[in-house]
Order: C-alpha cells, then sequence, then structure tokens
C-alpha cells in the first residue's frame, strides 16, 4: 500500500510597503506648527455652538458650518479615560513593535472641552485614575518636527493620587 | 406617480498635480461648502438625509477611510456609506438609494490625492494577485500598455489617430477652468513626448492628480424646488469583465458593452450614436478614448480612429467626446468617472461656459475600474 | 417617504470560519461561502443579477479586491458594487442590496462579504484607521479597556464576573454553531486567569482574527415567490455613524451610536418595547465588555438590569431574550463579513434554519447590528411576514427596463390604489405597444398594485 502524497501547502510572503507623504493643510498645518514653534497646543472652536476641537477640524460635525476661530488650551488638564495596553502590536508608521506595556489618556485640557489623546508616563494601574491631572512634557529645542509626538508624553501630577 | 431621480448641485475643485497645501478634509469641504450653498441644503430632517463617499483605503493610506469625511456629509449621528470604486459608481448607487425610498436628497463626495503615495503604481500593483499577477509585476500602468499593445495590432491603429483624440482633449480642457493641463499640444508633441511604457508615451496617459467632486442627488419633487433646472437620471448600467488579463479578449471591452446596453435599456435608448448630444468618457490613456467608443456601441470594432480622426468628436463635431479635457486633462484615478458626470451636469444645465456643446438635451458619462478597465460603469442624464 | 417596493432573502450562505485556512486562497474562500448561499437559496449563478462585495483591503493588502474576487463570486458579466465602511460593512452590504433591489434596478442581488484575517496583520490594520496625525502612534487596534473600566469603577468586580459570564456564554452557544471559529469549553475562571490586553480587556474577552465569508441573497417579492427557499423580508435599517474623532471624556457627553440608531429605528417600525417585540437579536459584540454595555443601548435598559439580566443568564438561547446564538463576534470575526453573518444569522433564526443553535418558540421578528468605524451602528430588522410583501401578485414586467423612478407614498395605501389603477393600466398598454414583445407582458396590470410598506 502506497501512502498518498498530501498536497504541498504554498504560502507566498510579501511585504506590502507603500511611503506616503501627509499633507497637514491649513487646519492641522497651524495646530502642528504651534507645537513646533511655540510649545503651545491650540484648538480650533465652532462659530456655533462653541465647541473646542482637538484635533481641529475644518468644519464642526455637530453644526456643520466651517470653523474658523481659534483659541489656545493650557498644555494640562484632567484624565478623563486611559488604557494601559499590555500586548505588543506592529506601528503602522515604522513597521516596529510597539514597547508593552504604555498608557494611552485621552487628557480634557484646561481652557476648553476637548480631549487630546496622548501617552502617560505612568504604567502601574495603582497610579492612574480618572480625574488625575498630568501636564504636557514638551521634547527640547531642536528636536521638536511638527508632530503631535513633539510632546514626548503627559505626566501625572501627584498631588490627585490620595483621592 | 413615479418619480424621476435628479441631481441638483455639482462642484469640482481645480485638479492639480499636487495639492500639498490641503489634506483630503479641506479638499472635500470645498465642493461639499460648494453644493451646499448652490442648494441652500444642510444634514437632517428634510435636509440631505444620506450620503455615499467614495475613497480608497489604498490612496488614503487609511483603514476605512470614509471615517475621516464624515464631518462633512453630515454622518455624526447620521448615515453614510462608502462606494470604494470609481466614483461614477457612487453617483449610481446614490440614485439607487433615493430609487428605494430610502432617501430623498443623497449628497455623492469623492476624494483622492495620487500624490500622497511614492507612486500611485505602487498602489495599482496592489490590486493584482499576490500569487500570480503581482509576481509578474503588472499595474494598472503597464497593464494599460499590454491591452494598448494588443488594440493597437488587431486593428492596425494609427498612432496620429491615438495622438489626435489626445489633442481633441488637450484641445478642449484648454477652454475647462477646472482641467489640469490646459495647455493644448499637437499630434507632433504626442508621438515625440517621452515612451513610458511601451506604446504608452507621456502624452497619452493622464497626468498625476488630485481632487474632489460633489454632487447633489434627489427625489423629483425635491430636485423641483431646489433648483431651476434639475439633471434627470434616465439610466446607468455597470458590468464585471474577466479578472485575469489572459481571460479576456483585450481589444474588445466586453463589460463596458454590457454596461452600456444595461444604460441604454434603462434609459430607452436604441441609436446612442443618434439620440446623444456628447459623451463624457473615462479615458487615461490615448487608445482608451477609442476601445471605449466601440464598446459604447457609437461605432464598429476598430473604427474609432477614423471617427475621431474625422473631427466627428470635436467640441463642434456631431458627437463630441470629452468637452471638458476628459480624464487626460487630469482626474485622479478614483474620480475620473464622477467627474464626468459632474461635466455631463454642467453640460446640461448650460453651465459650461466655453466648452459647452450647444444645445445639449442628453449626456452619457462612463466610469472604469480594475485593471484595463475591468468594470465599467455608464450613465445617461438629460435635462428634458 | 416609504420603501419603493419590498425585499426579501433568498439565500444564505457562510464558510467554515476559521483562524488557519492555508487550503484555500481569497477567492476560494469567498466561493465556498457564494455556493453554500447558492445552494441554500436553489438558485444558480444565472439568477443573480448583482453582486455587492465587502471588505477591508488593508488587511490583506489588496487593492480593489473585488476585482480579483470575481473569480470566487461570479460576478463575470454581471453587475456590481463593492461597499465598504470598516466593521459595519457586513451590515452596510446587507442595507445596500436591500436598497439595490427596493430601487428596482436589480431584482436578485447577492451581498458578499469577506476577510482572510491571517493575510494580515488584524490589529495594525486597525491601527490605520486612525488619524496619520494624530492618533496613529497611540492607538492599538481596537484594543481599550476603557468601557470595561467604566463598568467596573461603577460596579467593581461583579462586572467583570458579568462580562465573563456573557463570554461563556458565547463559547456555549458557539459549540452549537458548526459555522462558527472559536467553539471553546470554557468557564469563567478561564475568562478572568486570561491574558491581560488593557485593563480590564482580556485576550478571552476579545474577538478572533477570523477566515471567512458570507454570502447572502436578497431579492424582490415577485421573483423571490417563484423561489424555493423559506422567504424571510427586510423591515427596516438604519445606519448612524459618527465623527470622526472619538469621544473620549469630557463635558460635552455623547450618546452612543447605538442607542440611537436604535431608538430611531425603533419609533420608524412602531417598536414600542424591543424586548417583548424582538424574538431574537444577533448584535455585533467585538468584545465581552462592549456586548455588556452595549444591550442596554439596543434593549433601552439600564447597567443594572443587564446586569442582573446577564446574572440569571437571561439572554440564553432558551432565555427570556436571546443574544447571539450563534455564538458572536467574539467567537467568529472575519471582519469584512461579520456584521453580515450577523444578517444572515438572524435570518436563519427566523427561518428555523439554525439546527442546534435554533432559539425555540415563535417569533416574527429578529435584529441584527453592525460595528465599527469611529463607533459606528448598523441595525437591520428582519421580519417573517411583511403586509406589503403580501400584495405583490403579480410579476413586474421587465423589470430591467424599467427608468430610473421612484414611487412616491400614497397617503393613505388603500385609497391612493384606488386612484392610481386606472393611469398604470393605460401606462402599460403603451409600453407593449412600442416595445416588440421578448416577454409576454402587454398586460394591464390586475390586482392591487404594490403597496407601501409602512404608514
Amino acid at each position: 500500500m502506497t501512502e498518498e502524497k498530501k498536497q504541498e501547502l504554498v504560502e507566498i510572503q510579501e511585504l506590502v510597503s507603500v511611503p506616503n507623504s501627509f499633507a497637514t493643510g491649513p487646519v492641522m498645518g497651524r495646530f502642528l506648527s504651534e507645537i513646533r514653534d511655540n510649545k503651545r497646543i491650540v484648538a480650533n472652536k465652532c462659530p456655533k455652538c462653541g465647541r473646542t476641537q482637538l484635533p481641529p477640524r475644518i468644519v464642526c460635525a455637530v453644526c456643520h458650518v466651517q470653523v474658523d476661530d481659534w483659541v489656545e488650551l493650557q498644555p494640562r488638564g484632567e484624565i478623563t479615560s486611559y488604557d494601559m495596553i499590555f500586548i505588543p502590536t506592529l506601528n503602522p508608521l515604522t513597521g516596529k513593535m510597539r514597547e508593552v506595556p504604555y498608557t494611552s489618556a485621552s487628557i480634557l485640557l484646561d481652557g476648553g472641552d476637548a480631549t487630546l489623546t496622548h501617552f502617560l508616563d505612568v504604567t502601574d494601574p495603582k497610579k492612574v485614575k480618572v480625574g488625575m491631572r498630568c501636564e504636557a512634557v514638551f521634547r527640547p529645542d531642536g528636536e521638536r518636527t511638527g508632530s503631535v509626538m513633539d510632546i514626548a508624553y503627559f505626566q501625572v501630577l501627584n498631588e490627585e493620587v490620595n483621592k | 406617480m413615479a418619480e424621476r431621480i435628479g441631481i441638483v448641485a455639482v462642484a469640482q475643485t481645480k485638479f492639480e498635480k499636487k495639492k500639498g497645501h490641503q489634506r483630503f478634509q479641506e479638499m472635500l469641504w470645498e465642493v461639499v461648502k460648494n453644493v451646499r450653498e448652490q442648494t441652500g441644503l444642510s444634514f437632517g430632517k428634510g435636509q440631505i438625509d444620506n450620503a455615499v463617499t467614495c475613497s480608497d483605503d489604498f490612496f488614503d493610506c487609511r483603514t476605512i477611510s470614509d471615517a475621516a469625511m464624515g464631518d462633512l456629509v453630515g454622518a455624526h449621528y447620521g448615515p453614510e456609506e462608502k462606494n470604494a470604486q470609481d466614483g461614477l459608481q457612487g453617483v449610481f448607487y446614490a440614485a439607487a438609494q433615493v430609487a428605494s425610498g430610502h432617501s430623498e436628497i443623497t449628497i455623492v463626495a469623492g476624494h483622492c490625492k495620487e500624490s500622497q503615495a511614492a507612486s500611485r503604481n505602487m498602489i495599482t500593483h496592489c490590486a493584482f494577485d499576490p500569487i500570480f499577477s503581482r509576481q509578474v509585476g503588472l499595474d494598472y500602468l503597464n497593464t494599460a500598455a499590454l491591452q494598448a499593445r494588443v488594440y493597437i495590432d488587431r486593428f492596425k491603429v494609427k498612432p496620429e489617430q491615438l495622438a489626435a483624440a489626445v489633442v481633441r482633449d488637450r484641445r478642449n480642457g484648454a477652454l475647462n477652468p477646472k482641467a489640469q493641463l490646459r495647455q493644448a499640444v499637437t499630434i507632433n508633441q504626442v508621438l515625440n513626448s517621452k515612451m513610458v511604457c511601451d506604446p504608452l508615451r507621456e502624452l497619452e496617459i493622464y497626468p498625476q492628480s488630485d481632487g474632489a467632486v460633489a454632487l447633489i442627488v434627489a427625489t423629483e419633487t425635491r430636485a423641483k424646488k431646489l433648483c431651476k433646472n434639475p439633471v434627470w437620471i434616465l439610466g446607468a448600467g455597470n458590468c464585471y469583465d474577466a479578472y485575469y488579463l489572459g481571460d479576456r479578449n483585450l481589444a474588445q471591452s466586453k463589460s463596458l458593452e454590457l454596461a452600456a446596453k444595461r444604460a441604454y435599456k434603462m434609459a430607452r435608448i436604441k441609436n446612442p450614436a443618434k439620440e446623444l448630444d456628447l459623451l463624457e468618457l473615462c479615458a487615461g490613456y490615448s487608445y482608451e478614448e477609442l476601445l471605449f467608443l466601440e464598446g459604447l456601441g457609437i461605432v464598429g470594432p476598430g473604427k474609432a480612429g477614423a471617427f475621431i480622426t474625422s473631427g466627428a468628436t470635436d467640441l463642434g463635431g456631431e458627437l463630441p467626446v470629452n468637452a471638458s479635457g476628459g480624464k487626460l486633462c487630469g482626474n485622479p484615478l478614483m474620480l475620473g468617472g464622477m467627474a464626468r458626470a459632474a461635466e455631463c451636469v454642467l453640460q446640461l444645465r448650460g453651465e459650461a461656459g466655453e466648452h459647452q456643446v450647444k444645445g445639449a438635451k442628453k449626456a452619457l458619462a462612463q466610469g472604469t475600474t480594475g485593471p484595463a478597465g475591468q468594470h465599467h460603469c455608464v450613465m445617461i442624464f438629460s435635462n428634458q | 417617504m416609504s420603501k419603493n417596493r419590498p425585499v426579501a432573502i433568498v439565500g444564505i450562505g457562510q464558510s467554515k470560519h476559521r483562524g488557519h485556512r492555508p487550503d484555500i486562497n481569497q477567492v476560494e474562500l469567498v466561493r465556498e461561502a457564494v455556493t453554500d448561499a447558492l445552494q441554500d437559496s436553489g438558485l444558480s449563478l444565472k439568477d443573480i443579477d448583482c453582486i455587492v462585495h465587502g471588505d477591508m483591503e488593508l488587511f490583506e493588502g489588496i487593492h480593489q479586491p473585488d476585482m480579483w474576487h470575481t473569480i470566487g463570486d461570479g460576478a463575470y458579466l454581471k453587475s456590481g458594487f463593492r461597499i465598504t465602511t470598516g466593521g459595519t460593512t457586513g451590515a452596510t452590504i446587507a442595507c445596500a442590496a436591500d436598497n439595490l433591489v427596493a430601487s428596482g434596478y436589480y431584482d436578485v442581488v447577492l451581498a458578499l462579504g469577506f476577510e482572510k484575517q491571517e493575510e494580515g496583520h488584524t490589529t495594525t490594520g486597525i491601527t490605520n484607521m486612525a488619524d496619520p496625525l494624530w492618533m496613529r502612534e497611540i492607538q492599538t487596534g481596537a484594543i481599550t479597556g476603557s468601557t470595561g473600566l467604566e463598568w467596573v469603577n461603577e460596579f467593581g468586580e461583579r462586572a467583570e464576573w458579568a462580562a465573563a459570564k456573557l463570554r461563556v456564554l458565547m463559547a456555549d452557544n458557539a459549540r452549537r454553531n458548526p459555522k462558527a471559529h472559536l467553539r471553546v469549553n470554557i468557564t469563567e475562571q478561564t475568562v478572568m486567569d486570561s491574558r491581560l490586553l488593557a485593563y480590564p480587556l482580556r485576550l478571552l474577552h476579545m474577538c478572533p482574527e477570523s477566515n471567512g465569508a458570507c454570502a447572502v441573497i436578497f431579492a424582490s417579492a415577485d421573483k423571490a415567490k417563484k423561489f424555493p427557499q423559506k422567504k424571510i423580508w427586510v423591515w427596516d435599517h438604519i445606519t448612524t455613524h459618527r465623527e470622526e474623532t472619538f469621544y473620549r471624556g469630557g463635558p460635552r457627553k455623547d450618546p452612543l451610536t447605538q442607542e440611537v440608531a436604535a431608538r430611531r429605528l425603533y419609533q420608524k417600525v412602531g417598536i414600542k418595547n424591543p424586548l417583548k417585540e424582538i424574538g431574537v437579536f444577533e448584535m455585533y459584540d467585538p468584545s465581552s465588555w462592549w456586548q455588556l454595555d452595549w444591550i442596554g443601548n439596543f434593549l433601552l435598559l439600564d447597567r443594572k438590569t443587564v446586569l442582573e439580566m446577564v446574572e440569571r443568564n437571561a439572554f440564553a438561547i432558551e432565555g427570556e431574550f436571546p443574544i447571539n446564538p450563534s455564538g458572536g463576534v467574539v467567537s467568529t470575526n472575519p471582519i469584512g463579513a461579520t456584521a453580515l453573518i450577523r444578517v444572515a444569522e438572524a435570518g436563519l433564526q427566523l427561518r428555523g434554519d439554525a439546527g442546534e443553535h435554533q432559539v425555540p418558540g415563535k417569533f416574527d421578528v429578529a435584529m441584527a447590528s453592525g460595528f465599527g468605524g469611529t463607533f459606528w451602528t448598523v441595525l437591520m430588522l428582519l421580519k417573517k411576514e411583511l403586509e406589503a410583501a403580501k400584495e405583490v401578485k403579480v410579476a413586474v414586467p421587465a423589470d430591467k427596463t424599467k427608468p430610473a423612478k421612484k414611487k412616491t407614498a400614497p397617503a393613505k395605501a388603500k385609497k391612493a390604489v384606488k386612484k392610481a389603477k386606472p393611469k398604470k393600466a393605460k401606462k402599460v398598454v403603451k409600453k407593449a405597444a412600442k416595445k416588440p414583445a421578448k416577454k409576454s407582458k402587454a398586460k394591464p396590470r390586475k390586482g392591487k398594485l404594490k403597496k407601501k410598506g409602512r404608514k
């Protein structure tokens, strides 16, 4: 009796990589320039409902009108939600694996009603709570390139820890 | 009483090689704002109640590329669906949504930037299956070149005939303020332009382009109140051809023939060459100008070259083709057909300015998606 | 504004969803689902007019995949569209197929949802949905514990056990569904012990990456009446998206689209008590935490009530209100197909063809939800019988030649029928005179006109 030869299953490996160059446009362009040049966080503000928008966008999705007014927000605020990620995954912008654990948080910046999402410097679940305050830590002059990552991370301010 | 479906507003950005000064959002906002201003419409009950967007994750380099457009098209607690094919399909789908009773007024908004990726050919290369076709290094450009070669050889097409189509389009584009390429060219310039992908020369290939188009589709009752000259959708049809190039007769566009037949049937057109006043063809390459005329049944196989050189398809001819300048004057891949629809609407409203076809009553727009025009969409419009 | 004509589901098919399918390529996977649907419907490819394709192409890295997939879905020389909206895609193409048939442009439309997750990197693909200038550096796909955190903050460990209990219920259901991907035998402790992804979200709470395809065939009433399979009807559907930026806390609290969609749809069709009026709900549950959270949004219940219902297993197949008898998304998730599988499973339930995972008893309404994008919801209601469908007696002649017209909704259905009848009869006679008769259709319409679907 001869054994039937099993069909060999062939797999083709391929890396799809397409270099892209993203325009920033007038709205995000302004936001990123302010971070890079002046270490300032700005949002734009709907003329109709008054909401501040982070990231700033050309229209208010609620009111369907163009948004042209800008406000400066403080580089500090309150944590409204956060995620501590323990599982490493690929960063599609770099093709490299993310370092874990890392904490991403949603921060309601003083001066408006919009939240900014960024990294927190704390990865111990016991040391973070919704409601805590934190502050932006900018990269030094010369190292900022006009990106949200010009803020290295947000530092949790410890005065709220015991609440 | 049965209602027709009308287009009540259209807007196009000026098409440019690279719109580096805008993100997709700002580019699309330009045209969305425009059509809203034309009609006085906002979003919600009694207003625009539905949206179809056209874009593609690859060109946007963004999974769920329509997510970024939601803000602009009333999708915040509202509906939006993305048609990820040539934008004319989006117009057809929107018409179906209105015909179904699901919507009274739908906005169709498409955007595409060919400039964002290092090369649009890297993107279209990915449309080929990784098992076989991709290994051979195919992309839409060299696929078009392959089809051009088959078509030219089969019908002994002369280079002058191909160039004539380009010259015609470029001459018309010079009269269209939205066109990207606005300089006329001569037959010699076309024939002597740099060889890019044999047999296609530089001037025979549509240029890299960025832009956005928006339209508003509505029921007859609403359309008549929203503008004084709505353009009616008489018929539409689309069709897929086989995928592998070897499974197709590349000298013929079977899927365009069927798409056209379906559209003509719906629009009750028996003799397209006589009944249509103008054609807007989504030809990205010189040979497509000929091949598509044959696919639409305007002329018999292999006869398009002579038809074009006779002047019949010129702006003043018996059947003007691409009075707008067409895709050869610049439209990104995803928007070729949608821009054609916009141009048809302008023509039928008498708003085409210097490139107006006089007395136009019925117009045809064609769009194509996929390798060597695997999928075609045809729509027929009228102002009667 | 009411529906132009009623639409039935006449065929349902799925591939066997698995984590690894090294034995077939993409088009073969597509074919598996399409063949299954055709077999179920008793139809052949030539009965299909149009194919609506949906998937998320950046997962597999195939540009315009509907072109290649024509080999598997039989779209050669047929009409077709490609509609894709992220995770909601499957439900969106069901809505699209419904719209296309209802429009009168097509009589039989096949919706095809597909994903071969293992041929790409799922979480990275999802991270890629983030704005490259904003969140793409920070997001990790769909992995977030923020919803779970809200529940734990409110109910403590009780919430964690409830999420675990839901997960176990889904696994129990999946073991009764031969098509499901993860058919595991787990306990609540297994769930609580599973690897932490983002506190309190654990590996077992989270949907898997599956390879699979799903095909559902929609048809006009007059065509459907001639087809062999049991018919069920599309009652209505709603699509509710959100703006690009996620709401992540702050003073301007946004309602969830799940709730907005549910309320709007119920109001539109006249559902006052979803728990009583809906017989089964196939909901899109990307994680057990989101399932726990959204049940209340869809069924208009507060969190405490949902918790109690979970604890007494009210959502089991034999329970008070069955949810996901198929095992749900946490058991099977080929993303482009997933939301369509919800519609397919809801349809099977209504037909009584769900085999081992069939919800017992008599019920007339099934609901399916889709989720994706920046927290979007698509909701579809299916019905066993539809008043409007009963009225359709005569085959509408040559639907494909129908011009692009939309019928207006008469104010009161019965009166309008009386008024309109003589007009229509004349028109038909005229048409017959002009055209050479390919099909014998030169009869003035007898019987009532198609009545509009709802008030």
